[in-house]
């Protein structure tokens, strides 16, 4: 009865009538917004607030932090932010406990004894940068930048284009990042189908909530801004989400239903709700209106009449009868649900790791494109949409850039996957100790963990050891974690408390928000951003960046970028912390945007008569028209980089645009790259290998993220290592029963590539045949809170003695063997088979 | 060597890592003797070992005691006395009380207020402050100066130093700092006692 939509009607009618109430009050002053003022509960004081961002995760938060004479004492979410609305989880709260963790890093160290024995000396930043420049030009002269290596776990926005700018003057291209550990694929599936990758999930105005292996509650990379439009829409609306998921998590637990799902076999019951779809007509309306923007078969001009025949066949096999087989989930239920789905409009399919950090998992997600595609939920209102980030303006650098070199170590051993768009992480260690491609002999990290944070820990960290593989490791770190532990050189990096940004993460409202970050305290001891440091020792090389600082190179693109030169600069967004275009109306429907004859006109545009693509073989870099049209849209090196739109009878649309594969501007449901690399070009189900060979007593492993911690870099926060400190093994009664395991009991768990040891938690919530072990936990560097250890500087810590609990966990990357997915190389996180013991 | 020099020389010590000059003077004759009237015997090594190892080594041993990175012995009171946090209320509380004292910090030191050092040298200046006023005839200033004393190590140094340098004992390898902070310690037990009978006598 009291719900929003019904205050809205109300208003709307009230707006024009007597009932409208009194003329008592008249508004004096514009009412404060809740939030954005706070007060010392000891003196009463008002305290000052800064408007910033949060880095916790990715999703990268508007917030606000309190300060107390000058010191940061309390962060909350941005009451203006139109992401967030406010709201700001535990993990955000609680990155105050980095700036004074007392564990920290204050300076630069270089080590001393053997590398990895703990021996290290305090150098000046002189030095430091000294050193490290000797050897940056050394390798330079000698003609080889590409044997400095640098690899970045997170580095977004105003970070990436900083450091980018330094690394591409200096003439490396040996840049090596770390989602594979995370969803590249999905990404790679997206980028195969709409191309560019990340979706929005538009649950302001969805009715009907499919969910595929999301925790989106708990752990998405777009958590907050998400997660709180979720739960209003669930609870103002009534809308429904049903979650599939191999353990009861917070986010199914919350779902209207949760339905458990083997591991590794979304796909199955995916293609069979296709099937249903197909088979029953529930594609026609929406579904239907759509194909037209859809590759479904070889031929790009194919009737809609061809497109649902190919559909209908391929997917005849997939039955909810065979799905149920593989997946656990009853053939009745995929039916129901598939139905649901369909006819609630509109609706909206989301996915994530747990549906795609698997082999093949990148064709879980084209699959999840599939269904999406034939009920006509993508990139409408309420659906599945290609995602509106800000577009910032910025420093390029200068102009004349050196040719860079590459190692080619950052995408695994050769044919280890088809379409590695987003690299392999997680085998470059073990590429730089194979040596075929070469070895860098300046290999650097930049808030990363490759100890930690990859799978087959022991193998990490006895590359990273040995020096005469790579003779330099240096490490950009506020914290002592797994990795610098092992590093010759740690650069003490400012927390993001300490440092600036601009940010640009998608919004959920699809109308872009731009946001700063900026430092909410001085830097603590001598440590400094990355940036900062990039942009004198490229001084020092002789090629000046343009900016001096991360603070100018921010306070540059506040003023290069329209809209917010407009509001008032760099001095408005310090003052505000976010903007956005009042008057931008949300981004739907984008691909059915027309190309204009001119544009078609421009200089080097052709048609790629076997695709249909209009593309700019100038802009490709192709010698001439001649070659181009020889060679073709497809094979041409790069091509997607030109793409102008893709005729669809005779018209010509924007369509979906291709990044990273040349595609069509088709959403490709049919992929003919795929077919070129002899897999098949329609999503379709492709066993897990060592499923296959698994014997009776054997379990599949399955990770999972916690809501107050991310993957690797919050363990030293105490506030959140104290909600959440130990992961025990979660498995199911009737496994349990079977392995002779009773809730409680000490438990080794076995993989080909070690063995761990945690608790037995004999639970329904996970589903038979599994072990759930959450990440985050088992440090033993990183601080007291996250080891756990006693150390000297905690003798007299009033708070650690406090601590009461005595258990840190167990990190399961030590048995998860380094395994890419051969469509995308995403590391398979779900997929290890593991015997599991009682102690 | 006076109250206030040794406080002086006690806060270079843990200030940073020895320097050239600091080991050159102290590895002097003159100056090992004024130690060794504080029962502090500097090794062979400390003496004979070239400059350049003997203060490599010490370095090291600066690091893996006072800086980290990982196990070390944190040098600042928040930590040690307070919720284990750098730049903790004790930090601020320190900073108030020795600008209330009339001193200012250099803004380019990018020490915490609350570092071992710096309430050591703060103490040095009280110590100062009480000698030159004994010396003006000033002894209203005098004993106003030993209260300060007395009241920063009651409220602060003498709260925590006692500790730390008998952690600092008992986890060094390296015998100079052993011995040095054997001296601390015990040179801050003897003060709390000695400004305690002072200002009772006078």
């Amino acid at each position: 009865m009291f719900n929003r939509r019904s205050f809205l009607k109300m208003s709307a009618l009230a707006a024009s009538a007597s009932v409208a109430g009194g003329a008592t009050l008249s508004s004096a002053a514009e009412l404060p917004i809740h939030g954005g003022v706070d007060f010392s509960p000891k003196t009463g004081k008002k305290r000052e607030m800064v408007p910033s961002s949060c880095w916790q995760c990715v999703t990268r938060c508007p917030n606000v932090g309190y300060l107390e004479d000058g010191k940061l004492v309390k962060i909350e979410g941005h009451p203006k932010s139109i992401r967030t609305e406010g709201v700001m989880c535990a993990k955000g709260q609680g990155g105050i406990n980095h700036i004074t963790d007392p564990d920290r890093i204050l300076y630069p160290m270089r080590r001393v004894g053997r590398r990895g024995e703990g021996e290290w000396k305090r150098v000046s930043w002189d030095e430091a940068i000294g050193e490290l420049t000797e050897r940056l030009k050394k390798l330079r002269d000698e003609g080889h930048p590409e044997k400095f290596a640098f690899h970045y776990g997170r580095m977004k926005s105003s970070s990436s284009k900083a450091i980018k700018a330094f690394l591409s003057n200096y003439g490396t291209a040996s840049i090596g990042n770390h989602t594979s550990i995370c969803e590249s694929g999905k990404w790679t599936g997206q980028e195969l189908t709409w191309g560019k990758h990340y979706d929005n999930w538009d649950f302001d105005n969805t009715k009907f909530v499919l969910n595929f292996g999301s925790s989106v509650l708990e752990a998405h990379t777009n958590h907050i801004p998400t997660a709180h439009r979720l739960l209003w829409a669930m609870a103002d609306r009534g809308v429904r989400m049903v979650t599939f998921d191999v353990r009861l998590s917070n986010t199914a637990a919350r779902s209207s239903e949760w339905v458990p799902v083997k591991p590794g076999t979304d796909r199955a019951v995916i293609l069979a709700m296709c099937n249903v779809i197909m088979k029953e007509g529930l594609f026609k309306g929406e579904g239907a209106g759509f194909l037209k923007f859809v590759r479904a078969t070889k031929n790009t001009n194919a009737s809609l009449g061809d497109k649902v025949a190919t559909l209908k066949t391929h997917l005849a096999p997939f039955s909810p009868e065979w799905a149920e087989k593989i997946s656990g989930v009853p053939a009745k239920k995929i039916v129901e649900i598939a139905r649901e789905f369909a006819t609630t409009k509109p609706a909206t399919l989301i996915s994530y790791r747990g549906a795609v950090a698997h082999h093949h998992g990148a064709d879980t997600e084209r699959a999840c494109q599939m269904l999406a595609s034939i009920t006509g939920n993508i990139d409408n209102p309420g659906g599945r949409l290609v995602a509106v980030g800000a577009k910032w303006k910025y420093p390029k650098g200068p102009k004349k850039k050196p040719k860079s070199r590459k190692l080619k170590i950052f995408d695994g051993p050769k044919g280890a996957a088809a379409f590695p768009t987003h690299h392999i992480s997680h085998n470059v260690l073990e590429m730089i100790k194979d040596g075929s491609a070469g070895r860098p002999d300046i290999y650097m990290w930049y808030c990363y963990q490759p100890v930690y944070a990859n799978g087959d820990v022991q193998k990490n960290i006895d590359i990273l050891k040995d020096e005469s593989l790579v003779p330099f490791l240096v490490c950009c770190s506020p914290h002592y974690d797994e990795s610098a532990a092992l590093a010759d050189l740690i650069l003490p990096d400012a927390t993001y408390l300490e440092r600036w940004d601009y940010e640009d993460m998608v919004s959920p409202t699809q109308v872009a928000e731009y946001a700063i970050r900026q430092p909410l305290g001085k830097p603590m001891g001598e440590v400094r951003d990355l940036s900062d440091v990039f942009c004198d020792i490229a001084k020092r090389l002789g090629f000046p960046l343009g900016f001096n600082s991360k603070k100018e190179f921010v306070q540059q693109a506040c003023d290069m970028t329209s809209g917010i030169k407009k509001a008032g600069g760099f001095e408005f967004m310090r003052r505000e912390g976010v903007w956005h275009d009042p008057k931008a109306k949300p981004k739907f429907y984008s691909y059915k945007k027309e190309i204009s004859a001119k544009a078609l006109k421009k200089a080097g545009v052709i048609l790629d008569e076997e695709t249909g693509v209009y593309w700019n073989w100038k802009k490709a870099k192709v010698k001439s028209e001649a070659e181009a049209r020889k060679k073709g849209y497809t094979h041409t090196k790069k091509a997607y980089k030109s793409y102008v739109g893709q005729k669809i009878g005779d018209m010509v649309y924007k369509g979906f645009v291709p990044d990273k594969v040349n595609k069509t501007g088709f959403m490709e449901l049919y992929s003919a790259l795929m077919e070129e690399k002899g897999l098949n070009p329609l999503p379709t189900w492709t066993p897990i290998p060592e499923h296959e060979r698994m014997t009776g007593k054997e379990l599949i492993l399955t990770t999972y993220k916690e809501p107050s911690q991310i993957h690797s870099r919050s363990q030293n926060c105490k506030w959140l290592t104290e909600i959440t400190h130990e992961n025990p093994g979660w498995i199911n009664p009737e496994t349990a029963a079977s392995l002779g395991i009773r809730d409680g009991n000490r438990i080794e768990v076995k993989s080909a590539v070690g063995a761990i040891e945690t608790t037995a938690r004999v639970t329904p919530a996970v589903v038979p045949g599994v072990v759930a072990i959450s990440h985050h936990c088992g440090h033993w560097e990183y601080g007291r809170y996250a080891s756990g250890k006693r150390t000297p500087n905690s003798e007299g810590d009033a708070d650690f003695a406090r601590k009461w609990w005595q258990n840190s966990g167990v990190h399961p990357n030590w048995i998860i063997p380094n395994a890419p997915d051969p469509i995308s190389g995403q590391m398979r996180w779900m997929d290890t088979v593991v015997k599991v013991t009682p102690v | 060597m006076g109250r206030s020099s040794l406080y002086g020389f006690l806060a270079s010590i843990f200030r940073k890592e020895l320097d050239g000059k600091t080991y050159n003077e102290i590895r002097s004759p003159e100056f090992r003797e004024a130690l060794s009237e504080f029962d502090v015997e500097l090794d062979g090594a400390f003496i004979d070992e070239p400059a350049e190892n003997v203060l490599e080594s010490l370095a090291v041993e600066y690091a893996a005691l006072f800086l980290g990175p990982g196990g070390h012995i944190s040098p600042h009171e928040s930590v040690q006395r307070g919720g284990g946090s750098l730049d903790g209320p004790e930090t601020d509380a320190v900073k108030s009380y020795i600008q209330a004292a009339g001193m200012r910090f250099d803004e380019h030191d990018q020490q915490m207020p609350d570092h071992i050092s710096i309430e050591l040298e703060f103490m040095g200046h009280l110590v100062g402050e009480e000698a030159k006023a004994w010396i003006d005839g000033d002894s209203e200033k005098a004993r106003n100066a030993l209260e300060f004393q007395k009241d920063f190590l009651g409220k602060h140094l003498g709260g925590w130093a006692g500790d730390f340098f008998t952690e600092v004992t008992d986890r060094t390898k390296a015998p100079f700092y052993r011995e040095i902070a054997r001296l601390a310690a015990d040179f801050i037990a003897t003060e709390k006692k000695e400004i305690e009978t002072r200002l009772g006598v006078q």
